[in-house]
This record gives structure tokens, sequence and C-alpha cells, in this order.
């Protein structure tokens, strides 16, 4: 049988970790790049900000604005690699975006109650990070779902 | 949704890796397909008729539902 897909050794380790090819593998390390890059500038922004009490206005509305615009640069890029990526990994990401809103949507619901009650008190990344582990883990769900 | 992906694939002697790559989708999609655990979209489905050069209603059967794995 015809078992190796053609391209770089590169691509080719791509491929056989779930992407369609070149253009797909393209988009998710821009993705990923622009991740980290957006949460090295959120960082570098909190550094500079807590460091500096006394920066001039417009350097505090850089460092405010920057990791924002970074933040929209990173939403595009996720767009673009899900409008062209392979049909069934867009179904898997979807997927995973639905449960991580609708936890997201449970958890500000429910957290201002158990704060009243007094049984939970969050820090303001908590629901974030949350958020984040739930679409992680519902990749590796999906995944495997449709492995 | 019953397919004959894998029987049309097996008659050329292709693996999936060579099918997805012809598709321009994942290897994981095509297996997914073959097992009936997902039923692509229309490009894909034309796509696949195309490549095979068989109607679509003749790969896809959606009256019976395939048994997964």
């Amino acid at each position: 049988m015809n078992d190796a897909p053609s391209g770089t050794a590169w691509q080719r380790l791509l491929t056989a970790c779930g992407s369609a090819g070149p253009g797909d593998v393209r988009n998710q390390l821009r993705f990923a790049l622009l991740c980290l890059a957006w949460g090295l500038t959120f960082i570098a922004s909190v550094w500079l900000l807590r460091r500096t009490p006394d920066l001039s206005a417009p350097f505090v509305a850089l460092a405010i604005a920057l990791p924002g615009a970074m933040g929209i640069v990173v939403i595009r890029a996720y767009l673009k690699f899900l409008r062209n990526t392979d049909e069934l990994l867009r179904k898997i990401q979807l997927e995973a975006l639905a449960l991580a809103f609708g936890v997201y949507a449970l958890l500000s619901m429910t957290y201002p109650l158990l704060e009243a009650a007094g049984l939970l008190v969050l820090e303001v990344g908590d629901l974030f990070a949350a958020v984040m582990i739930v679409w992680a883990l519902a990749q590796i769900y999906g995944t495997w779902r449709y492995r | 949704m019953k397919n004959r992906l894998k029987v049309l694939r097996a008659e050329r002697d292709w693996s999936q890796a060579a099918l997805a790559e012809r598709l321009a989708v994942s290897r994981q999609t095509v297996n997914a397909i073959e097992t009936g655990k997902y039923d692509p979209g229309l490009p894909l489905a034309f796509r696949i008729a195309r490549l095979f050069g068989q109607p679509i209603e003749s790969i896809f059967d959606p009256e019976e539902e395939q048994e997964t794995a």
C-alpha cells in the first residue's frame, strides 16, 4: 500500500498528528505562536504597570492597549485556522468551544451565589484558567472520540 | 450513515493516509468516515465522489445506519 504521505519530514509529522495539510499546519503554528506572543505581551504589561506606578499616561494606555490588540490578532488567527482547517477538526474544535462556553456560563452564574454564601472565593484568572482547561480537555476527548 | 469508502479505497490499494492526502483532509477524518463515526459535509462528499468517479448516492447510503466499532 502507498502509506507514505508526501512533503517534508516536518509536514509528515504534523499530518500524522491530525493536520490536513501544509496550510493547516501553517495556520496552527501561527495561532500557537501568536498565543505565546499574547501571553508574553500581557506579562510584560502587568510587570511594567506594577513596577512603575508613576508611568506617564501614554505608556499606561500603550501597556493596556497592546495586549488587547494582540488578543484581536489571536482571535483573527484562530478564526482563520477554524475556517480553513479539516472539517472533522473543525467539528472537534466547535464542540470543545461549545462545552467551554457552557462551563463558563455555568460558573459565571454559580460563582456569585457561592461567593455570597461564603463558600468560594476565586481570583480573576481562575475562571479563565478553568475555561481553558475545559477547552483543552474537550479537544483531547473529541480527538479520542473520532480517532 | 453507511458508506463504501473503505471498500473503494481497498480496491485501489490506497492507505487511509494516501486517501486523506488526495482529499486534502486528515487521516483521522478518513478513518472517522469509514467507521461511521462522522458523516462528511457536502463539499467533502462531492470530492470523494469525484475522486472515485461515482455518484454520491452510490458511496453514501442515508437509509442505513452504520454500526460503529
